[in-house]
């Protein structure tokens, strides 16, 4: 049944795949001596992945011409598979930048100036590999609850409520985020184990997973 | 064959926020034809939320033959039609790309009954999502959703945006399949046209409250259409 939506995504965003490609072949033929290529290619590729999140999880609100979640919801489908259809169809979708900071330390050994403070090299390859879906998995889970949380907080009736509800979602999130860039800087982990910042990365992942997963399950 | 519904001291608080419905108690049977009216905001399309399972209760329960909705029986949502002004597809699909995405997740999927809705309600297969009206729209949701040959239909409010000849052959062929296949319809709406003559209940929500629920020949009490929706006006307003 996941192929089903699959096949409708690439369907539904064969265009924007098109020109991902035409544009990493571009880069990469002609400006491929100059670093900040590679900068500008990864923010291409999180850009695609982050553009069709609305789409999967469906609009909750009167959103004509994108899918509705009440329309999801209402299929025979067990909601807690949806669920995992979900996060599969969004992971497709971070192909090209999981792809692109698997390869970029090996064909391009100052991939430090892309990554800010972190280096690639310092990391055993299977760890560095992990690490990196793990950090996927977070940012795709962030951009999944993060939208879920804002429109629980808006059905609240005080200002007062919402301000604080807020507050606690963007400083969880910053503080997760502080965690993570914490874990992998360089400073941090010459003075630590290299796994350190797997564990914590993973655990913090994990944490914002379940989080969302429980978003999901009530969110209408 | 239709559905029953059970609904026992019933209660709904949105999280955070006001109550929506309170302490209501009555049952639909199978192939009961029951109109939901009330003001907005009088909770018609929580109930039917609930009846869906979109929402969990907060007090008391909603069983729809014997199950409870929001514990997410997946495959009793086989034989519902749900039909909703919140259903929304995406701009960029032809009305074949919908009903070909659809009818994927139903295994008694009627392709000849889909056929005859098409005609009936002049859907064009190529035509594109994105330059069809609000109706329009409508018009391809009932197909896709009355080819499931349902038992249980929920109608969420979804015949204003209709014209009137498609909104005479959706309350003509609600009221045909309500007595052909004795489905359970609940039909949440504010247009009171045509409702006398088809439905067999109705149902008068006021702040939550079931005000009324009867059988629509004791609401009228042998009067005309042009009464029925006096009558329902006046009832709604009498507390105010």
């Amino acid at each position: 049944m996941i192929f089903h939506f699959i096949k409708r995504d690439f369907i539904s965003h064969r265009l924007p795949w098109i020109i991902l490609i035409l544009f990493t072949i571009f880069s990469l033929m002609f400006f491929s001596y100059n670093h900040l290529i590679y900068l500008g290619l990864l923010y291409a590729y999180l850009l695609f992945a982050m553009t069709p999140m609305t789409e999967m999880t469906g609009a909750k609100w009167r959103s004509q011409h994108v899918m509705s979640r009440s329309y999801l919801l209402a299929l025979p489908v067990e909601r807690k598979t949806l669920f995992w259809f979900t996060q599969w169809r969004a992971l497709i979708f971070f192909m090209p930048l999981i792809s692109f900071c698997y390869i970029l330390p090996t064909f391009l050994p100052e991939a430090h100036r892309i990554y800010i403070n972190f280096v690639p090299q310092n990391f055993p390859v299977g760890i560095y590999h992990v690490l990196v879906l793990a950090m996927v998995v977070w940012l795709l889970n962030c951009m999944m609850s993060l939208p879920l949380g804002f429109e629980k907080v808006w059905t609240y009736p005080t200002q007062q409520k919402r301000l604080w509800a807020y507050i606690v979602m963007i400083g969880v999130f910053l503080f997760e985020l502080f965690l993570i860039i914490l874990s992998c800087s360089e400073t941090y982990l010459y003075a630590s184990h290299p796994f350190f910042p797997l564990i914590v990365t993973s655990a913090v992942a994990f944490v914002r997973f379940y989080l969302t997963r429980r978003s999901w399950l009530t969110s209408l | 064959m239709g559905v029953n519904i059970d609904i026992q001291h019933l209660g709904y608080r949105v999280p955070h926020g006001k109550q929506v419905l309170t302490d209501m108690n009555l049952k639909i049977a199978p192939g009961d034809f029951v109109a939901v009216l009330g003001e907005n905001g009088a909770g018609k399309t929580t109930l039917l939320d609930l009846i869906l399972g979109f929402r969990k209760p907060s007090q008391g329960f909603l069983k729809v033959e014997n199950e409870k909705p929001y514990q997410d029986n997946w495959n009793s949502r086989q034989k519902i039609a749900y039909l909703s002004e919140k259903v929304d597809i995406p701009g960029d699909w032809s009305v074949d790309d919908f009903l070909k995405f659809n009818e994927y997740f139903y295994t008694h999927y009627n392709h000849d009954i889909e056929a005859g809705y098409l005609k009936l309600f002049r859907v064009k297969r190529t035509d594109r999502l994105g330059n069809m009206s609000a109706g329009e729209i409508r018009r391809v949701q009932i197909v896709a959703a009355l080819s499931v040959e349902p038992n249980l239909i929920v109608v969420d409010e979804i015949t204003a945006v209709l014209d009137i000849v498609g909104r005479r052959h959706f309350m003509t062929l609600l009221k045909e399949l309500n007595h052909k296949t004795k489905c359970t319809i609940v039909l949440a709406t504010n247009i009171l046209e045509d409702l006398a003559t088809n439905v067999s209940h109705v149902m008068l929500l006021r702040d939550g409250v079931v005000k009324n629920f009867e059988p629509m020949t004791t609401f009228l009490g042998g009067s005309e259409q042009a009464v029925f929706s006096q009558k329902v006006a006046d009832l709604l307003e009498d507390d105010q």
